[in-house]
């Protein structure tokens, strides 16, 4: 029932309250919700519509902490000006294995074939890449990561009495969405920096239902294409107040992410001669809203950190026009909110000092859609290796989603490795 | 405003155009610029105006008159096939993913571009929302729409089943057609002035929007049983013999024919059955797809009504007419004896609650095979058309008639036992 596809991206921690309120105050008409599919829409990607980038496995496991955070490259991804407070020469990769639980998509579980419990997408990826350099205060880094997965469990339901296939249906929907950045970071003095990033997005998603129906000599394919492209910003800032306490803050701008679609529905009844097509094409759009974040970390003495974020997405401005109609999505506002905590363990390894960083967090994650209210509640466990100019670092996030009455469950493992060419600042 | 002034003014020209430069063979429709005295200039020259329009003059040229033209060097627009799509009688497809069929919102603004266009002749209403909140729309076509005449009604009803798409066109164009033949026609004109023609081409929209974007072989509407199933079946919800047995319909939530928990429990079929009591309909078509036959009361039973050699001569009546513009043959027959039994369905209903004739069309083609629910985009033009003269038809009898007695008071002394039949494919 599943299938492996590059994985997604992150999100991060969050924490949320009053939002609710207003939300259930804003309440859709009766049954609205029995269409919108919500948290798996076509277009959701994996796990959580609040994606901030491929973050990093230190990141991952501090509750997802990333606005000021900079433990390698990912963090520029949402905050630029992390940048400058990256070694000299930075290389990151990363890669990630996940799974996440789905109930009801596409025609599973919204009337068409049923399920007796959740299904389940894995999926692994090397998902992120990235460079940095500094120059006389200057900081530049590249990178390219994986930012979306919209892959689905392949569904196959077949009737076969007395062992003669009579009828079968088939679903399958996969895609993804990455996303290049180039970005760049300004020291403003020894305390403050700021940042900005220009970021391009393209991306794939196909989907497929088959209908095949042996016994009467007839057979439905619906697919549908699309070939999406956009590109957005964002800004950043960075401001150490004193040593051993960092706030960062940054802003996304909305992305309209183009959408060149096609469409084909087809009836063939060979025996008959019958073929009827329906085809279409389109140029459509998903217009995204912009994120704006802001997160804190502290440095309680030489071993230990906390870290907390928090990131609101402007969710009620989501757009969707879908071969030239605009589709319904009844979405509200949202926060989120991460917080973990670090303890360096000292050790030697090869006769060298090294630093053994063990992490916790957790991750609130509240989904978009009015109906139902649904959140993804999170602990992310993690550890790495920091010895000379290498860093490796491994993240762990399990937790469950609320809301649904289905406790879709998410997981995530990422992996990242980061080599400094030049000793860290600060 | 403007816009829709301008575009009402272009439509106006379109009809002028066709009605006078395509009944010449070889002629086009071609504009030029517009400038002080250019129109006197180029009548002087003999060539034919047809009107001035948006900052540009109009006139039908043979060949020749298009050589004359790049003679005197005068530039010229070739107006032939941006008119040609304008026409009327060639409504421009809907557009979209479900290509030429129309979606809930391509309906909705088709639906009101007719009521904006014709204002003395439609009017838009509705008569209720769907379970997902969408609305249900009727179209009201009458001389003086905006008034209550208190005159005999005629409903034609689309797409109880979402997978029926062609259910849906087949009403709408028959709206259109009786707004903009209103002013040429003069059985339209006569329907139009002595009834009220209401239009609700679309009363599963939430189903339909599933058809459309998740799976194309959806029929019921959107209800989340309490099984965890989606669906009733909007034509086993009406409330005469509602339930009346288990293979009419079903009380299974799965079943594509589940009836629900209760008569009209469900806001598309209570909103037609109040729309219903609020009006003197005289007839009632509702459209389904397939199987090309005409079906009247009862299907709830094999039994004839008590008016069943009227309700056949009707249907005879009805197929012979259509017959003649492509040829095809259309069924007809007692529902329970044509197809299959069904209870709680709305012709059935609608004679019983007041004895009209009501007929349930199923669309071609006649089988599967030939492509069961879907339907080339290019047959729903013919498809109207051949049902065309099939309303005018019931339209003039139903506005000739007097009003009728309940059907459900004459059920009781006609109806026969009911036969039990098997459970055939639901149409």
């Amino acid at each position: 029932m599943t299938t492996a596809r590059p994985l997604f991206r992150r999100s991060s921690p969050v924490l949320l309250s009053s939002l609710v309120v207003l939300a259930l105050l804003a309440y859709p008409p009766t049954s609205a919700a029995q269409l919108v599919l919500g948290q798996y829409e076509d277009e959701a990607p994996l796990r959580t519509w609040n994606s901030l980038g491929p973050l990093g496995a230190a990141s991952l496991g501090l509750g997802e902490t990333c606005f000021a955070l900079a433990a390698d490259t990912t963090a520029a991804f949402v905050n630029p000006a992390l940048l400058a407070r990256l070694p000299k020469y930075t290389v990151t990769l990363s890669a990630s294995l996940s799974a996440a639980d789905l109930y009801r998509f596409s025609v599973l579980n919204t009337g068409v074939l049923e399920s007796a419990g959740n299904t389940r997408e894995e999926s692994y990826a090397l998902d992120y890449g990235g460079a940095s350099f500094r120059w006389r205060g200057w900081t530049v880094g590249i990178s390219a990561g994986l930012t979306a997965d919209y892959g689905r469990p392949d569904l196959l339901y077949e009737y076969a009495p007395h062992g003669s296939l009579s009828y079968s249906l088939s679903s399958d929907q996969a895609g993804f969405r990455r996303t290049f950045q180039a970005a760049v970071a300004r020291d403003l003095g020894r305390r403050l920096a700021l940042g900005i990033g220009f970021h391009l997005s393209d991306g794939h998603l196909e989907r497929r239902v088959k209908e095949d129906t042996p016994s009467a000599g007839y057979s439905i394919l619906d697919e549908k294409t699309q070939e999406l492209r956009g590109f957005f910003f964002t800004a950043g800032l960075l401001w150490e107040p004193v040593d051993g306490l960092r706030f960062g803050g940054a802003v996304r701008t909305p992305q309209t992410l183009k959408s060149t679609d096609q469409s084909l529905l087809q009836y063939e009844a060979p025996a008959a001669g019958t073929l009827i097509e329906i085809g279409a094409e389109a140029e459509d759009s998903y217009d995204e809203p912009w994120m704006a974040g802001a997160g804190v970390t502290w440095a309680i003495g030489p071993r230990f950190l906390a870290a907390a974020d928090v990131a609101y997405f402007a969710w009620s401005e989501y757009r969707v026009s879908y071969f030239d109609e605009p589709l319904r999505r009844d979405f509200r506002d949202i926060v989120r909110f991460g917080a973990g905590v670090q303890y360096d363990l000292a050790t030697s390894l090869f006769g060298r000092p090294a630093l053994l960083p063990l992490r916790a967090g957790f991750v609130y994650d509240p989904q978009p859609m009015k109906a139902p209210h649904s959140g993804y509640r999170l602990l992310t466990l993690g550890a790495g290796l920091v010895i000379e100019g290498l860093r490796i670092d491994l993240g762990l996030l399990v937790g469950s989603e609320s809301g649904s009455g289905r406790d879709l469950a998410v997981r995530r493992i990422a992996l990242t490795l980061s080599y400094a060419l030049a000793g860290a600042r600060r | 405003m403007k816009n829709a002034l301008r575009s009402l003014m272009f439509m106006g020209l379109a009809v002028l155009l066709f009605s006078s430069a395509f009944v010449m063979d070889r002629t086009e429709v071609v504009s030029v610029a517009k400038s002080a005295g250019r129109a006197a200039w180029l009548t002087s020259l003999g060539f034919d105006l047809l009107a001035e329009h948006d900052g540009r003059i109009f006139l039908v040229a043979s060949p020749e008159d298009l050589a004359r033209l790049a003679d005197l060097r005068l530039p010229f627009r070739d107006e032939t096939a941006r008119l040609r799509a304008g026409h009327p009688a060639e409504p421009a497809p809907a557009g979209g993913i479900n290509g030429d069929y129309h979606s809930y919102r391509e309906l909705e603004a088709e639906l009101t571009a007719l009521a904006q266009n014709y204002p003395s002749l439609a009017k838009l209403s509705t008569i209720g929302r769907s379970l997902e909140g969408r609305n249900l729309y009727a179209l009201k076509v009458s001389d003086n729409a905006a008034l209550d005449e208190q005159e005999p009604a005629f409903l034609v009803v689309g797409c109880h089943h979402a997978r029926e798409w062609i259910s849906v066109e087949v009403p709408l164009l028959f709206a259109r057609h009786l707004l903009e033949e209103y002013a040429r026609n003069g059985e339209v004109q006569d329907i139009v002035n002595r009834g009220e023609i209401w239009v609700v081409p679309l009363l599963n929209p939430d189903g339909l929007e599933y058809s459309i974007h998740v799976y194309r072989y959806w029929r019921k509407n959107r209800r989340l049983n309490a099984d965890g199933s989606f669906g009733i079946d909007l034509n086993r919800n009406y409330g005469y013999k509602w339930g009346y047995d288990d293979v009419g319909s079903s009380g299974t939530p799965a079943s594509e024919v589940y009836r629900g928990t209760a008569p009209f429990s469900e806001p598309e079929t209570d909103a037609c059955q109040r729309f219903f009591r609020q009006h003197d309909f005289r007839a009632l078509v509702s459209y389904h797809s397939y199987s090309q036959i005409i079906l009247y009361p009862w299907g709830y039973i094999d039994a004839p009504t008590d008016k069943d050699a009227a309700l056949a001569e009707m249907a005879r009546t009805m197929a012979e007419l259509m017959r003649p513009v492509n040829g095809r043959l259309y069924d007809f027959d007692r529902a329970a004896v044509g197809l299959y039994t069904t209870n709680g369905d709305t012709t059935d209903w609608a004679y019983a609650e007041s004895g009209i004739p009501a007929f349930t069309i199923e669309l071609p083609p006649v089988d599967i095979l030939h492509g069961g629910f879907f339907n080339k985009e290019t047959d729903i033009l013919p498809l109207f058309r051949e049902n065309l003269p099939a309303l005018l038809f019931l339209a003039q009898t139903a506005f000739a008639a007097p009003s009728q007695e309940s059907g459900n008071e004459r059920d009781e002394r006609t109806a026969a036992p009911p036969r039990r039949g098997g459970d055939r494919g639901k149409d």
